[in-house]
């Protein structure tokens, strides 16, 4: 028994010749709120349908709760609350009964079963379609009633595969919102394409690509990362790009010419300084004229190409 | 800025197409109207013994009418046009009871009201039998259809309201009759309690479930049911000078039992009955079903044709058991079978797998047994709704013909077909549950089907001592189902069926286990 919410330990999952996933490595806390990214096919799904335990790994080990997957697949499924990516519902039958039915399943006791219900129909923003056949909702309406089905037992840990998919963008926030406040109580497991919605409501985020983990950390130490200096300059090239290394506290200049004279400097610079004003004025100095003057931090986006493109993938 | 200041208007549209004019569906509803008037016109020509140069007689007129409704029955849960939905759920839904209503109880005020006959006791009529009855039932097909697509809360209440209303008093006049006066309850009692349950079960259904706020209408609807049983159990054990247990308490003791149990059904958590509850409604939103009990009605009916051809070729001698010529005259029943069986169980995993509503219910803390099982059971059930279509014909040949015959083999035929359909339902649901393709689960119980006809044929007019026929005897369900109809059942022909549905039902429980091996 750990007192981790999740564990994946040396995952690995073959559909034949296939490699969907291999020998990932993960865990999270109670209470965590998870971005899990990758491309298309990645293996994001795979990885949530074993800790859902609806698919057997080919080895490793996934426990949910403390409990494996594998042997104690009931206490599992009764610790998880899940939404698939395409949210499949019964056409025929209407939203509240539909929760009805899943409350039941999931052995919501009979005396909170209705509260929990309304409370659900609330925080999903689905009340006002609770007589509605499932079968004539929009996509953005499909989605928040697979929410709310995951949400129905109060379970401890939710897996949600693409919440946000097919929703307008403030139907995104409204959700969005809603999963940030299930944290802290509830650990969240959540996949999405969408690098801003994590970056708006994740701390720590997972990515991986072709089955494997290619960097797992917290952003806020993403921030804390030295930022790039930007220098946007016309002259020389070579003879700019000296002055600048020539400064204190800089290292790797990198240089590109843009157009028509106009070079771009990238520089490195050393940690707890911002050499902004002593190169930019250097570089006047010198007789240059300067166009941009900039620091680039590194951001999720850059980071998730940087990653899936394998360059860089400095894990953690 | 906060998503407060954003609460954009609700979303009405759905994004699934549907169609703009239900003009398939007016023209089998106008059809059906036009139908009901003539069959309504050829009964009063009759009744008014009217000289026409073509003779009709009285069944052509109701059997216009009878399918003349069910065509309206079609459009009336088909229509998109709110206001034609709504005509029916008034005019269908609450005047067909009313009318009903009236021809029930205005005869018998008449009637009480006329001066008795010199020579004799005063002669009380009522309509409800054939008309009454029907206006009821018909009534229920109406205002369900109108309850589940009335987006007005107002109109909607109307309907539910007196889908209520109805069914408490069908259901009240028929228990409480029926315990008052035996004769009551053998005759009017029995039809009016199962009615009523019928209107109270769509009910509690339209309220929201015994969920939401069916729970307390289904808890008096189960003490009811209780009361009423502990009624005649103990009037059938205090006795009397003439005996109550048979016949009056036997089928009060079975109305109230039935009422209980049915009400027990609604309210149970238990996740296999919670599963059976939403597969049996899945069968009853599908209009494959409703195919197959028109199926089985026109089967019926051929059957019943030429058992009438054969009854008149015999001068209306026949020898018991009657019910044998009827249910197996021709061949009609078992072929229906081997088309029907796939029809009912294709639907279920390839449906759940193809649309991915299975991973959903795999990923609740439910075991595959119970989800097998529930398919078994729902899937029984309509099958069982599919013969008691028969048991209409068969009351009609005793309405018509005036004259008892032995309904006793009935009681085996039908523990038969339960058993041996649940044989044929395994299989069934077996071979949906390897594929995500109904058309190949069909297909592939189509071919057991085949198998399992195939026996009767193999053996037919073989000598009746080589092994062969021994072994193949026992698998032919026809020779099963002939045989009891005979009224005669070997208990081992049962544990066999039996013991095939436990083969089928262990196989698909560890084909669906299968997926957490691999």
């Amino acid at each position: 028994m750990s007192d981790h919410a999740i564990r994946v330990d040396n995952l690995v999952k073959k559909y034949g010749p296939v490699q969907a996933v291999d020998r990932i490595h993960f865990e999270v806390a109670p209470g965590e709120l998870v971005g899990f990214l990758g491309p298309n096919g990645a293996g994001k799904t795979t990885t949530m349908r074993i800790l859902t335990t609806f698919m057997p790994a080919t080895s490793g080990i996934a426990t949910v709760c403390g409990y494996d997957v594998m042997n104690d697949s009931m206490k599992v499924r009764e610790n998880i609350g899940y939404l698939p990516e395409s949210v499949p519902l019964y056409p025929e039958m209407r939203v509240e009964e539909y929760l009805t039915y899943r409350a039941k399943l999931k052995q919501v006791d009979r005396a909170i079963r209705r509260s929990r219900v309304e409370t659900c129909l609330e925080k999903c923003r689905v009340k006002e379609v609770r007589r509605r056949l499932l079968g004539t909702l929009s996509k953005g309406y499909r989605q928040r009633v697979g929410l709310a089905d995951a949400l129905i037992a109060d379970p401890k840990v939710l897996i949600l595969d693409e919440p946000t998919s097919g929703l307008d963008p403030i139907q995104i926030r409204q959700t969005l919102e809603t999963i940030k406040e299930l944290a802290g109580t509830h650990t969240v497991l959540l996949s999405t394409h969408i690098l801003p919605e994590v970056e708006a409501i994740c701390d720590r985020v997972i990515i991986i690509s072709r089955g494997t983990l290619r960097w797992d950390g917290r952003l806020t130490r993403l921030a804390e990362q030295v930022p790039v200096l930007l220098l946007e300059a016309r002259g020389p090239a070579d003879d700019i790009k000296q002055v600048i290394a020539k400064q204190p506290g800089i290292k790797n200049v990198t240089s590109r010419e843009l157009d028509d004279g106009v070079s771009l400097f990238e520089a490195d610079q050393e940690k707890g300084h911002d050499l902004r004003e002593l190169v930019g004025r250097k570089v006047f100095e010198a007789g240059y004229t300067v166009r941009r003057l900039d620091l680039r931090r590194k951001n999720l986006e850059a980071l998730y190409t940087d990653v899936v493109l394998s360059r860089d993938a400095a894990s953690n | 800025m906060s998503s407060e200041t954003f609460t954009g208007a609700p979303e009405q549209a759905p994004s699934a197409m549907s169609e703009d004019q239900a003009s398939t569906a007016r023209t089998i509803g106008l059809t059906g109207l036009m139908a009901v008037v003539l069959g309504t016109l050829v009964l009063i020509l009759n009744a008014a013994n009217a000289r026409l140069p073509l003779e009709l007689g009285n069944n052509v007129g109701f059997a216009g009418i009878v399918i003349g409704i069910a065509l309206m029955f079609y459009h009336a849960s088909r229509d998109n046009d709110q206001l034609v939905r709504r005509l029916y759920g008034y005019v269908g839904g609450l005047g067909l009871p009313l009318s009903g209503l009236i021809l029930s109880l205005l005869p018998v005020i008449i009637s009480c009201a006329r001066p008795a006959p010199d020579d004799g006791p005063k002669v009380i009529v009522s309509l409800f039998f054939p008309f009454g009855w029907a206006c009821f039932l018909a009534g229920l097909f109406f205002l369900i259809p109108f309850c589940k697509n009335e987006p007005e809360e107002d109109h909607r209440r109307y309907g539910v309201l007196g889908l209520g209303g109805i069914g408490a008093g069908l259901a009240l006049t028929g228990l409480i009759g029926g315990l008052a006066a035996g004769s009551f309850a053998l005759t009017y009692g029995v039809v009016l309690s199962l009615l009523g349950l019928a209107y109270l079960c769509a009910y509690i259904n339209q309220v929201g479930g015994a969920e939401l706020d069916g729970y307390r209408p289904a808890l008096a609807m189960a003490g009811v049911g209780v009361l009423v049983f502990a009624i005649a159990l103990i009037r059938s054990c205090v006795g009397g000078d003439r005996p109550y247990f048979v016949p009056t308490g036997l089928v009060m003791i079975s109305l109230g039992l039935s009422y209980a149990i049915a009400a027990l059904f609604m309210v149970s958590d238990l996740t296999i009955i919670v599963l059976t509850r939403r597969e049996l409604l899945a069968y009853f939103c599908s209009p494959i079903a409703y195919l197959l009990l028109f199926l089985s009605a026109l089967v019926a009916a051929a059957t019943y044709n030429e058992f009438v051809d054969q009854l008149a070729s015999t001068n209306n001698v026949l020898l018991e058991p009657i019910v044998l010529y009827f249910y197996l005259g021709g061949l009609y029943a078992a072929f229906m079978l081997v088309f029907q069986i796939p029809a009912l169980t294709m639907r279920m995993f390839a449906e759940e797998k193809r649309t991915g509503t299975y991973e959903v219910l795999m990923c609740a803390p439910v075991s595959e047994t119970p989800v097998v099982l529930s398919k078994l059971i729902a899937s029984l059930a309509f099958y069982m709704l599919i013969w008691a279509v028969w048991l209409i014909f068969l009351l009609d040949i005793r309405v018509e013909s005036g004259k008892a015959f032995d309904y006793r083999p009935l009681i085996s035929f039908y523990l038969v077909l339960a058993v041996n359909g649940a044989a044929f339902l395994a299989m069934g649901i077996f071979f949906s549950s390897l594929t995500r393709n109904q058309i190949v689960a069909a297909a592939l119980t189509f071919v057991g089907m085949i198998g399992w006809l195939a026996p009767y044929f193999i053996i037919r007019g073989q000598p009746e001592n080589t092994t062969k026929f021994l072994v193949l005897k026992h698998l032919s369900f026809v020779n099963l189902w002939v045989e009891s109809l005979q009224g005669q059942l070997h208990l081992r022909e049962l544990i066999l069926q039996g013991s095939v549905v436990v083969f089928w039902v262990f196989l698909t429980v560890k084909v669906l286990e299968a997926r957490r091996w691999s």
